[in-house]
């Protein structure tokens, strides 16, 4: 045995050379361009022959009671480069002798060459027996054929195995291939397959076109594509488009094997983009290679999964045949539904009337009824005969718009998409269809992409009721949300070139002008608020204003919020997520807090700052734009365009405690500007610095500029009251409010000293009318607003000011003024870390300390 | 070699990583998280629909570098993500055993 053993292996080394080189030359025939369907008869033939040789050579041409056939692919003769051997040693028990030989010629060799060999030793009956418990066996043997050795035995097993299947089994041989194939949609159906499909066995791949053909072959008899569509199974367009998705399948899969060096089906991004380089798919200025070479792929995919939904509808329909007499209801003039289905019944009618096409899919989703296959078949072969005219309906218009609304669940949308109604209803589809952009985010082709933000919108109806009901027009917000991505795949911004294509489509679907603005305008911003709640600062006021101004109303900032979700949502499963659902809602929340107060979306505010910006940077010359951003608008509406130009020229000047004071007289009073270096404390310095210069603050706006200057203009009186002011020393005061900023100065017991007597006086005042402290946090989402009324007296705004900046508060815009006898204060402040005052206990107790100095000197 | 984790707002990720760029770093993980701490959260009314979103959306940075460059590292990315304002983030330096480049194998140094 040794002996034999040594020699066998022996041969087989010269066999293992004869039977790889002639692979090698089949991987070589394929480099020069040996296509997908050739390569796979050649490598059949040479197995084919490999074996005849072997089992010629082990048992001669004659041999009786014992055959070799091929099964599963290699039956079908399609066998790619490294695809299993699927092989049946079928005997007769008198040849049972035979198997070893057979064995040791043919399968030891195929072994060694490392090649994956399945093999059976069966006699017929065997067969028959392990058929009814094996259902993978069953459908093995659907494709069995004769290699070599008793063409009898064969024949035998063919007509026994043929008549094994009786009505019954027909019929369970059906239902099982319908439940494998369920089962292996949702096996091989989750996101990481629409990324990087299985074109075995993915929805649509070659195990859809097998399990169609097996079925046909057990439940009619049919064995080929062309007998499918001599049965009218399949109509010619049908026929021609299922032949060239599998050869196109074909051709990747033997690219794909090669590329791997093994067997794998499934085409990771490395492989998705060497193989578009092979087939010389290159980058152009609209798309790259690897997404043309992917749209092929999805076209097969999608064309073959279409077909073999269709093609088991109908079995469906064979082996379950509805029940006669049932009553059918009648929707419309030519659509009916029977058993949950609806149905087309009339084709002439769909001619001359094509909107009751787009009614039979609004039902349908109106219902999550889905149509029939024939009446989808029916709908796919009207299509080309439907005219520009059907394409301007108002009442397919109508009724596509009702589709696009009532969509909860894909399956009216994905309809009216396969059977090429949409895209004859849209032509601006056409170069979306199938088209899977290269990156991990967008899991879906586009245009599924599109159909499912308009499902996941739907969805959010039940969360935004708020919202939905505030939106005046829901058929735009649904249009908009189908075409955000209209403008892919054809280079450049895909939103504004969308916004463009929109146009032509509002046009056709007879929307007014202000409908057509609208849609555009959300199909250009569809992704303004995401990225700028994710990339911008929200907590910058003037930025958020200007977000409000782009966006102008409600209405629109709510359908762009609905649209962002549903969009984000239907990208991938990664794309929303609470961490972005927070940011949205910041910028959303923000932007419709400063849309509700009218008049700062007031256009006449909007061209009053701008004329002032024009103004100021004419006076000033060219150059200084950059100037210009640090100006707040309040502040630019407060003052002619030389005041702000002499301002910015007067900022040159200010550096670290450094403070310009320039007076004006106006009578009995001066109107006094004072710029200088924000910070903490500063209003309370500048109040009690005055007060000791015998100043009395009438009027004043305190405003700060972005970089930190702050320019102040206020109105003070003599503070003794005494008819004509007194020459103020304002030198003096500079100089000491500078020392006072340099913490030089002791204001308390300076100003103690000198209004001492006051302060007592100060209680009395506490008798009269009460002062109001109000505490704002609602009014804006940038600063917290102390508003203090109260009567005014002579130390009131240092004590106030005072016991801000005890609490650390930082003022950055007030108005302090009167309004009959009463003294007015707004101070927009934040606390020390730059946020919002908002701790209860923080709040009350600066409530109680302002009205406390509200009522009485504090010093 | 140091493992810097870096906690920033969200809207400062491109400065600092045009920041790192400008000093030759052009590597590091990104992930978005939930932040946890003195700034608070939002709390809105929208027509009587309260929405509270109780943490503050950050983005974290990590990167590894060679320990001479680490203090040059985090000033970088401290002064581009820097606002002055609560809520700016913190940046944390920790020692790191090694590092393994996947597709050679290579360790240490060589691999960072």
């Amino acid at each position: 045995m040794q002996d034999t053993k040594i020699q066998e292996s022996h041969i087989a080394d010269e066999e293992l050379v004869k039977f790889l080189s002639p692979r090698q030359a089949l991987a070589a025939l394929w480099e020069q361009g040996l296509s997908g369907v050739e390569l796979l008869l050649h490598h059949s033939s040479l197995v084919d022959n490999f074996i005849k040789t072997r089992f010629h050579d082990a048992v001669g041409r004659d041999a009786k009671g014992i055959s070799l056939l091929a099964l599963g692919g290699y039956g079908r003769k399609e066998l790619f480069p490294f695809s299993d051997i699927d092989l049946l040693l079928l005997y007769r028990k008198d040849s049972y002798q035979l198997i070893e030989p057979v064995t040791d010629a043919v399968l030891y060799p195929l072994w060694d060459t490392g090649v994956e060999v399945g093999h059976g030793v069966r006699t017929i009956n065997e067969c028959l027996e392990d058929i009814k418990k094996d259902f993978f066996f069953q459908v093995a043997l659907i494709d069995k054929r004769f290699i070599c050795g008793d063409k009898e035995l064969f024949t035998n097993l063919s007509q026994k195995f043929l008549a094994s299947f009786d009505k019954g089994s027909r019929k369970t041989f059906a239902q099982d291939m319908m439940a494998h194939r369920a089962e292996r949609h949702s096996r091989f159906g989750d996101h990481t397959y629409l990324l990087e499909p299985n074109i075995k066995d993915s929805r649509g791949g070659m195990r859809d076109l097998q399990a169609m053909f097996w079925t046909g072959k057990v439940l009619f008899g049919l064995s080929t594509p062309a007998e499918f569509h001599e049965e009218g199974l399949l109509n010619q367009k049908e026929f021609q488009a299922l032949e060239d998705a599998k050869n196109d399948l074909f051709i990747i899969r033997n690219r794909l094997h090669y590329a791997s060096g093994r067997k794998n089906d499934r085409l990771f991004f490395e492989y998705q983009e060497e193989i578009a380089r092979k087939l010389r798919l290159y980058d152009s200025r609209e798309t790259l290679g690897v997404e043309r070479f992917m749209k092929k792929v999805h076209t097969s995919l999608y064309t073959i999964a279409t077909a073999s939904d269709l093609f088991f509808e109908h079995v469906e329909d064979v082996i379950n045949p509805p029940k006669a007499g049932k009553p059918h209801r009648k929707l419309a003039p030519g659509i009916e539904i029977l058993n949950n289905k609806i149905f087309l019944t009339d084709a002439k009618l769909l001619l001359q009337k094509p909107y009751l096409l787009f009614k039979a899919f609004s039902l349908s989703a109106e219902m999550e009824i889905p149509l029939h296959y024939r009446s989808r078949r029916r709908i796919a072969s009207l299509v080309d005969r439907l005219d520009e005219k059907a394409r301007r309906s108002r009442r397919c218009a109508r009724y596509f718009l009702e589709t696009l609304e009532k969509s909860r669940t894909p399956q009216s949308l994905l309809q009216m998409l396969d059977t090429g109604l949409l895209c004859f209803f849209l032509p601006e589809l056409e170069h979306l269809r199938a088209l899977a952009l290269h990156d991990i985010y967008h899991i879906n082709t586009v245009d599924r992409h599109m159909v499912e933000t308009v499902t996941c919108l739907n969805q959010l109806k039940e969360r935004n009721k708020g919202l939905f009901s505030e939106i005046q027009d829901h058929k735009l917000l649904f249009l908009a949300a189908f075409l955000h991505d209209i403008g892919k795949g054809l280079g450049g911004r895909h939103a504004a070139r969308g916004a463009e294509i929109a146009r032509g489509i509002a046009d056709r679907l007879a929307l007014t002008p202000e409908q057509s603005d609208t849609l555009s305008f959300l199909i250009e911003n569809h992704l303004f608020l995401m990225d700028n709640a994710t990339r911008r600062d929200l907590e910058d006021e003037s930025l958020i204003l200007k977000f409000a101004r782009h966006i102008k109303s409600i209405d629109r900032l709510n359908m762009l919020y609905l649209i962002s979700v549903a969009d984000a949502k239907a990208t991938g499963p990664n794309v929303w997520n609470e961490w972005k659902e927070a940011l949205l809602l910041e910028i959303y929340h923000k932007i419709a807090h400063l849309l509700q107060q009218h008049d700062l979306i007031d256009p006449d505010r909007i061209a009053a700052v701008e004329w002032m910006k024009e103004k100021v940077s004419e006076l000033m010359g060219s150059g200084e734009m950059k100037a210009l951003e640090i100006l707040p608008e309040d502040y630019l509406l407060s003052f002619t365009p030389e005041a702000v130009v002499r301002h910015l020229q007067i900022r040159d000047k200010i550096q670290g405690n450094k403070v310009i004071i320039i007076p004006e007289t106006r009578g009995h009073y001066w109107s006094i500007l004072l710029m200088t270096r924000d910070r903490t404390g500063l209003l309370s310095k500048i109040c009690g610095i005055f007060a000791l210069y015998n100043l009395n603050i009438l009027q004043a706006q305190i405003f700060t500029l972005k970089d930190g200057t702050v320019v102040d203009v206020i109105d003070a009186g003599h503070l003794m009251d005494s008819g004509m002011p007194d020459d103020i020393d304002w030198k003096g005061l500079e100089n000491d409010l500078e020392k006072a900023l340099d913490n030089k100065i002791g204001l308390s017991h300076r100003l103690a000293a000198k209004f001492g007597a006051m302060a007592t006086q100060g209680s009395k005042v506490s008798i009269r009318a009460k002062p109001r402290v109000i505490i704002d946090n609602e009014q804006s989402d940038f600063y917290s607003i102390i508003e203090i009324y109260t009567k005014d007296s002579p130390c009131l705004l240092c004590s106030i000011t005072k016991t801000l900046a005890e609490f650390g508060i930082n003022i950055y815009k007030a108005k302090i003024g009167t309004s009959g006898d009463q003294i007015v204060d707004v101070f927009y402040v934040l606390n020390n870390l730059g946020e919002k005052l908002q701790e209860e206990d923080f709040l009350k107790e600066l409530k109680d300390a302002l009205l406390y100095s509200a009522q009485s000197c504090v010093l | 070699m140091k493992k810097i984790e870096a906690i920033i707002k969200p809207f400062k990720l491109d400065d600092v990583k045009e920041g790192l760029n400008e000093i030759g770093i052009t590597g590091m993980t990104i992930s978005e998280v939930k932040g946890h701490g003195r700034q608070k959260g939002h709390k809105e009314i929208y027509r009587g629909a309260e929405y509270v979103v109780d943490f503050i959306p950050k983005i974290k940075i990590e990167l590894i570098v060679n320990a001479e460059i680490v203090e040059q590292v985090v000033e970088k990315i401290r002064s581009s993500a820097n606002t002055g304002k609560i809520g700016d983030g913190k940046i944390f330096v920790l020692p790191v055993e090694d590092v393994i480049r996947v597709r050679t194998g290579e360790h240490g140094k060589d691999a960072v």
